[in-house]
């Protein structure tokens, strides 16, 4: 059989069982680089965040916790709006504003629409850099890889910048790390997130947690959220 | 259909048969995905602008200053600035978007390349970096119009108004990726205006840096 004819043949097969792909959903949950698509916009609800674990703390948390924050501030001054600074993960990927998911097989990168800075999952294989060239940031260093059907990403290095920290309102340090597993739907419409959260600085075990998100329709376009510190109220310099 | 054409059938039957046999398959890596370095802008000729773009320019502060000073107070810019000085730009190649993110105080880019609908400009809120719409030109070429931008600073210093188009090409060959640029506003232009950037690829392992931006220190990035 001639190569053309052997592709006519088996597109014919794939065709005669497509239906039955979109019977099962299949169809949705795939993409050309054989692993399930995540890519395009997704926002969450109210009550997208499930499964909190109570975070504990170390006496240096609680501690941390007493000092001056969005949450106890009776002005309710949060810094970071005010003076538009960036947002980092994992923070801004449960807020309200839609995340948008680009990934090919070298990165794959998540844009949240408020005013936050480029997160870069390498997933060319690359291990984190070694503690000597570990340069902290806001995002961290992240690396990606596919786990069967789970998105896994696991990143260190982070700043103690202000943007909101993993740990709710305390800053991320040198000793956090974050876990995450993205997972779709059977269906394709709802994105499954677990989020682990070590930190022995503030905690004295993992914080965990769940969130779902769900597929905007491809309609959905950024929208960006332009933050200019000189119209925002309240900024002091 | 020669043999190529038929190869290349093939190969695509035979990854929809892994896919559905759940096997393992790599998707080809565009060759636009990695870092790039801006190394070149070439322009034939310089902008030629109306009258009124003229007495604007003339207006408004030098590009630099303008861009300065809203670099200082940590705003997000958007196009040109992102193609030719936000520093390295990194381009992620999705099956439905293309992403090009930069580490200077610049929103990211967002390419549409499924046939996404296109959204009502009616009702479009013009952002500086507008929407965008590719389309693969064969294997190595992608297209990208450019509409809905707002009003700020183009190309050349010259205004950028809400009726401005840009059109780009995008090609690799080898490590390198030239881009050509239209831009084209009868608000401001006599003319499209035309130029080149071109960029050389940084090693696979090239790591962005994190530009954070803190207008308490004057915009001054840090760490």
């Amino acid at each position: 059989m001639s190569t053309r004819k052997l592709s006519l043949t088996v597109s014919a097969a794939i065709a005669a069982i497509a239906p039955w792909m979109a019977v099962v959903g299949l169809h949705s949950a795939v993409m050309s680089a054989g692993h399930p698509d995540l890519s395009g916009f997704w926002e969450p609800r109210d009550g997208s965040i499930q499964n909190r674990t109570t975070p504990s703390y170390t006496d240096a948390g609680k501690a941390e916790l007493k000092k001056p924050n969005k949450l106890n501030d009776p002005n309710g001054v949060d810094p970071v709006n005010i003076y538009c600074l960036p947002l980092g993960q994992p923070w801004d990927l449960y807020q309200s504003a839609p995340l948008d998911i680009v990934q090919d097989a070298r990165e794959t990168t998540i844009m949240y629409e408020n005013h936050s800075l480029p997160w870069h999952i390498y997933t060319d294989g690359r291990p984190h850099p070694d503690a000597a060239h570990l340069k902290s940031t806001l995002n961290g260093h992240s690396t990606g890889e596919w786990q069967g059907d789970e998105f896994v990403v696991d990143s260190v290095g982070f700043s103690s910048l202000p943007g909101h920290g993993a740990v709710t309102v305390i800053p991320n340090n040198q000793t956090t790390h974050v876990i995450e597993r993205f997972k779709l739907s059977p269906d394709g419409k709802e994105l499954h997130g677990h989020f682990i959260i070590e930190d022995p600085q503030w905690l004295t075990k993992p914080d965990q947690f769940d969130v779902v998100w769900y597929r905007n329709p491809p309609s959905e376009y950024a929208v960006p959220n332009i933050c200019d510190p000189r119209n925002t109220a309240n900024a002091h310099y | 259909m020669n043999d190529h054409g038929n190869v290349r059938i093939f190969a695509a039957t035979l990854a929809g048969l892994f896919l559905l046999a759940g096997l393992p398959v790599r998707a080809a890596q565009s060759p636009l995905s990695g870092f790039w370095k801006l190394v070149k802008r070439e322009a034939a000729a310089p902008a030629e602008l109306v009258p009124a773009a003229a007495a604007a320019r003339a207006k408004l502060k030098a590009r630099d200053d303008v861009d300065v000073e809203d670099v200082r107070w940590c705003v997000q810019q958007g196009l040109p600035y992102i193609m030719e000085n936000a520093g390295p730009i990194d381009i992620i190649v999705g099956p439905k978007e293309i992403a090009i993110l930069e580490e200077k105080v610049a929103l990211p880019r967002h390419i549409y390349t499924a046939g996404q609908p296109h959204p009502d400009m009616t009702i479009f809120d013009n952002t500086p970096v507008g929407y965008s719409s590719g389309r693969w030109q064969g294997d190595d070429e992608l297209i990208v119009d450019t509409v809905g931008l707002s009003a700020g600073v183009g190309p050349s210093n010259a205004p950028r108004t809400e009726s401005a188009k840009i059109s780009e090409t995008f090609k690799v060959v080898g490590d390198t990726l030239k881009v050509s640029t239209t831009w084209t506003d009868p608000a401001t232009f006599r003319r499209p205006y035309h130029y080149t950037l071109v960029y050389q690829r940084l090693p696979a392992n090239f790591t962005a840096e994190e530009a954070y931006c803190d207008p308490r220190a004057n915009g001054v990035a840090h760490p």
